[in-house]
């Protein structure tokens, strides 16, 4: 935008249309939440009496639904975080050491064991539901290994080894593509230096990796958090229940309480904020190439 | 410290009818602490031939022999070599320091205090222990070669490796790295064998030059010496800037012939062209001698009357374009100052004793330059 000598602005038609198309497609993406968190703060009442996005009306103000969602949930929460942080991390970690023998050395057969990795990002959840609960049923943990704390955690054993397999793929994939990019002559130089491949692995890749794991930390955690289907199939001990379970049992059977239901939304969502507000920074970078 | 023997080193790259033969039975015998430049064009295997050395390649046949020992089997990090990278491949995320004690760190049992002892007498050695605790990122690209080769001189390995490091700096810190280079292997006195393509390079770097093409070794031979008494055509060609003058000819009666030109032999050269059939006949820029406003006719049985194409000024000298009258396309150079303009009729003489002949079909030599009136004695070269 310029300034004549008069001092009066020259408004740029195709920029006030830029700006008016950016406003109403931030307007739409975040009306749902908006109406979500004012009915939040409304007591049934007052959700009744109002459009679901406006301020809540005097009197009808209330916390008491965020209160009880966080009662309900925080069970649900702290067995959703016992999974999901080490699940999390192993996948991760697992991925970037799958990506750095898939891309970084060389051996006979690696491009068929790649495929197997790249095949696997393909598996929809549903197709496997049936093996897998076969498979857990006769692994049965909390039979074989007879301590207490197996036997009393199992589902969510089960359930964050699970997401684990089945983030390895995706993961492997994600890092390898960064990998890639990694300089061959550095790496050689490295094993003239005298260092083996775990060495290279531990001193040179992992501290180059920080970007790409801020990617896939944020990315499978969300994944594995937001999970409703393998938790469902996977746990039914109650103790053991997830976030995303307890959640889904939020909703009344005989009488809708909406509130509730959106500060519960938002409640069993904070953690997932909470680590892209952590990793923020670095997943730009990563994402950007930025090494 | 050590001698490293290339014995019919040979590398094949895939297998069956697909695979290509990279380095074809090269035998090389670096003495210890000598600078061998390995030269040649892009793809002629001088990089593969390094790594195979530095064990980055595995060995189809032949051996590799450092301090007598066989070193096909061994690994990088068990061979005590250190390589200089073209990209110098530093490790980004490390200071100068750690970058140059990760060597120590990984193949050596010093201790603390004897790493950083040997990592402050190197960035002194050159010149770099203002950057010690700054990261690759921060430095200049000189700066960063500076690293890539303290990295390497701080193990004090048997032999150092370099590949093409100077290519990616600047023309004039290249030619000052150049001498910096030479003047730190001499005081290391380290087994160094070093790769480029640069004829430049080769040419004032090495005590010795190691010529490849297509994967197969030219020729060994000191700089002079693959300049004044190039084993072929090849070598004749690549050594050299401007390169020598090539003319096809056939041979007829101890003359020379390519269509109207013809170039009359005696005496050695003549013998030495008896039996061949087609020749090349070679002749290097600055031995051509060329004289504006004579008569060709007045001039020697070697003086050839000749138009002048392009010519283009160094400072130095003057690289001139010759079409001779006769038919071949020359090139010349004379001194920078002396004026000669496009489109000048003169005459040129091709000396007899500066012509190196080359077999038509073999492209070997069978006779070169003569240097009796040459300063350097035979001995040197």
């Amino acid at each position: 935008m310029s300034t004549d000598a008069g001092g009066s602005f020259d408004v740029d038609a195709s920029r006030v249309a830029l700006y008016a198309v950016l406003l109403a497609m931030v307007a739409f993406y975040l009306a749902p939440l908006e109406s979500g968190f004012m009915t939040a703060f409304k007591t049934p009442d007052g959700f009744r009496s109002t459009t679901p996005f406006a301020l809540p009306p005097l009197g009808e103000f209330t916390l008491s639904a965020w209160g009880t969602a966080f009662d309900r949930l925080s069970a649900g929460l702290l067995n959703s975080a016992t999974m999901a942080v080490p699940a999390t991390v192993l996948s991760a970690l697992f991925g970037s050491l799958a990506a750095y023998g898939l891309t970084n050395l060389s051996w006979r057969g690696q491009v068929g064991v790649l495929m197997l990795f790249v095949a696997g990002v393909f598996i929809p959840y549903q197709a496997v539901l049936v093996p897998l609960t076969q498979f857990w049923s006769f692994v049965d943990l909390g039979g074989r290994i007879p301590l207490g704390l197996v036997a009393d955690n199992e589902g969510l054993i089960n359930l964050g080894i699970t997401h684990v397999a089945y983030g390895i793929p995706i993961c492997t994939v994600l890092f390898r593509s960064y990998y890639a990019t990694i300089d061959d002559e550095m790496l050689e130089a490295a094993r003239l230096d005298g260092a083996s491949a775990a060495t290279i692995y531990r001193r040179i890749i992992l501290p180059l990796s920080v970007p790409i794991f801020a990617v896939t930390l944020i990315y499978q955690f969300t994944q594995i958090w937001n999970d409703l289907l393998f938790a469902i199939v996977l746990v039914s001990d109650p103790s053991n229940q997830v976030v995303t379970v307890a959640l889904n049992q939020l909703q009344g059977s005989f009488v809708q309480q909406f509130n509730l239901q959106m500060a519960g939304a938002f409640v069993a969502a904070l953690p997932t904020l909470v680590v892209y507000v952590l990793f923020g920074e670095q997943f730009a970078k990563g994402v950007a190439g930025d090494t | 410290m050590a001698r490293l023997e290339l014995d019919s080193v040979t590398k094949r790259f895939g297998e069956g009818d697909g695979s290509v033969l990279a380095v074809d039975d090269v035998n090389i015998d670096i003495a210890d602490g000598e600078f061998l430049v390995l030269v040649g064009p892009s793809g002629c295997g001088k990089s593969t031939t390094l790594r195979m050395i530095a064990g980055l390649e595995s060995i189809t046949d032949g051996e590799i022999r450092l301090a007598g020992q066989r070193m096909n089997e061994q690994g990088p990090a068990e061979r005590d070599i250190a390589m200089v990278f073209q990209s110098y491949a530093l490790y980004p995320h490390m200071t100068v320091r750690q970058n140059m004690r990760f060597g120590l760190e990984e193949s050596t049992g010093l201790d603390d205090d004897e790493m950083d002892e040997r990592v402050d007498k190197t960035a002194a050695l050159l010149d770099i222990t203002n950057l010690l605790d700054r990261k690759p990122g921060a430095l200049s690209g000189g700066q960063q070669q500076r690293v890539a080769l303290g990295r390497a001189i701080v193990r004090e390995p048997k032999a150092f490796l370099m590949d093409e490091p100077l290519s990616n700096l600047d023309a004039k810190l290249r030619s000052q790295m150049r001498t910096e280079l030479q003047q730190l292997q001499h005081d290391l006195d380290t087994t160094t064998v070093y790769v480029t393509h640069d004829q430049t390079e080769a040419m004032t770097m090495g005590d010795r030059i190691a010529i490849l093409d297509g994967g197969e070794l030219q020729q060994v031979a000191t700089p002079l010496e693959a300049y004044h008494r190039p084993a072929n055509q090849f070598v004749a060609g690549f050594i050299g800037e401007p390169s020598m003058n090539f003319v096809d000819c056939a041979v007829e009666d101890e003359t020379l012939v390519a269509d109207a030109f013809r170039y009359p032999l005696a005496g050695s050269a003549a013998a030495a062209v008896a039996d061949a059939g087609t020749v090349t006949l070679g002749i290097r820029p600055e031995d051509i001698a060329v004289t504006a406003g004579a008569d060709a006719a007045d001039a020697g049985e070697h003086a050839y009357a000749a138009t002048v194409e392009v010519v283009e000024p160094m400072g130095d000298e003057n690289v001139v374009h010759l079409s001779l009258d006769d038919g071949p396309d020359l090139v010349a150079t004379v001194d920078g100052l002396r004026q000669l303009e496009d489109g000048t009729e003169v005459v040129v003489e091709l000396p007899e004793n500066a012509i190196h002949v080359f077999d038509g079909g073999t492209g070997e030599a069978i006779h070169s330059r003569s240097l009796a009136d040459a300063e350097l004695n035979e001995s040197r070269v």
